[in-house]
């Protein structure tokens, strides 16, 4: 948008895509027992 | 490719595990009886596993003078009692799953090494031999898995060839295939392990029951189907 577009009161055009946020991978269930760094739920 | 061909097609699970990690080996077995568990099931498919690298605690010394309780409330601060008690819960859900670990016997060490070996292992088609090979001399038989002459040694046990076991740790060879692993895992958002990754979309964390890793293998045959008719 511009400067000018804002006094103006003109809406800006929607030139930049909304990102769609794909998750790498869908995580099933809760967590079970693991070991994350050198802890481990015990 | 055909609907029958897809649907019959192997599911493939990537593991992320380390070798000093109790709950990566109850983890096998568990995911090891959900498989069989699943394998009974009518119109199931078979199933592919690839284990990759996962380092929980790269700073480990090779040679750590102590046992497992000392390492605990050494580098942890958890109290010795603390620790036993923590050590003897583990042991006892290993036990249920016909593991039979031996804290007092384990050797805390560095897992770099059994890592690369992982991949050597791989390459030569023996992964998920070693891999149980290295869990079962860590956990229940007290063998280190540290050093380059030990580690050769397990992997003559199953038949690959001691010498270039050892040219091949000396010259590092498959440390940037351990790097690989342990970036593709942060890239997942894989914080602990084991850490398991159904046809590269579905996340299970954790040792998990047996039917659990069923009904995930169960669905991810389903939606194939769905997808195919």
């Amino acid at each position: 948008m511009t400067a000018t577009d804002a006094r103006a009161g003109v809406p800006a055009p929607a030139t930049t895509p909304v990102p769609t946020v794909t998750p790498l991978l869908t995580v099933l269930g809760a967590p079970g027992a693991s070991c994350e760094g050198d802890s481990c739920s015990f | 490719m055909t609907d029958i061909a897809a649907s019959s097609e192997a599911i493939k699970i990537d593991i992320w595990s380390d070798i000093a990690c109790p709950w990566c080996y109850i983890g096998k077995r568990k995911l090891e009886f959900g498989i069989e568990e699943y394998a009974s099931t009518e119109g199931s498919v078979p199933v592919e596993i690839e284990y990759h690298s996962f380092e929980l605690s790269p700073d480990t010394p090779v040679d750590f003078d102590g046992d497992e309780i000392e390492f605990l409330s050494g580098h942890k601060g958890i109290p010795a009692e603390q620790a036993s008690q923590m050590l003897e819960r583990v042991t006892g859900i290993a036990s249920s799953v016909g593991l039979d670990y031996d804290y007092d016997a384990l050797k805390h060490t560095n897992t770099v090494k059994a890592h690369e070996l992982m991949h050597y292992a791989k390459a030569h088609g023996l992964q998920l031999e070693m891999k149980e090979r290295l869990l079962k001399a860590y956990f229940v038989e007290g063998r280190h898995v540290g050093r380059i002459d030990d580690l050769a040694d397990l992997a003559a046990e199953l038949g690959l060839d001691r010498a270039d076991v050892v040219r091949s740790l000396e010259s590092g060879e498959n440390v940037a295939a351990v790097r690989a692993d342990q970036r593709q895992a942060q890239e997942l958002g894989i914080q602990g392990v084991p850490f398991f990754v159904f046809e590269g979309k579905y996340g299970v964390s954790g040792a998990q029951d047996p039917a659990t890793f069923a009904q995930v293998l169960a669905q991810v045959a389903g939606e194939r189907v769905e997808v195919g008719s």
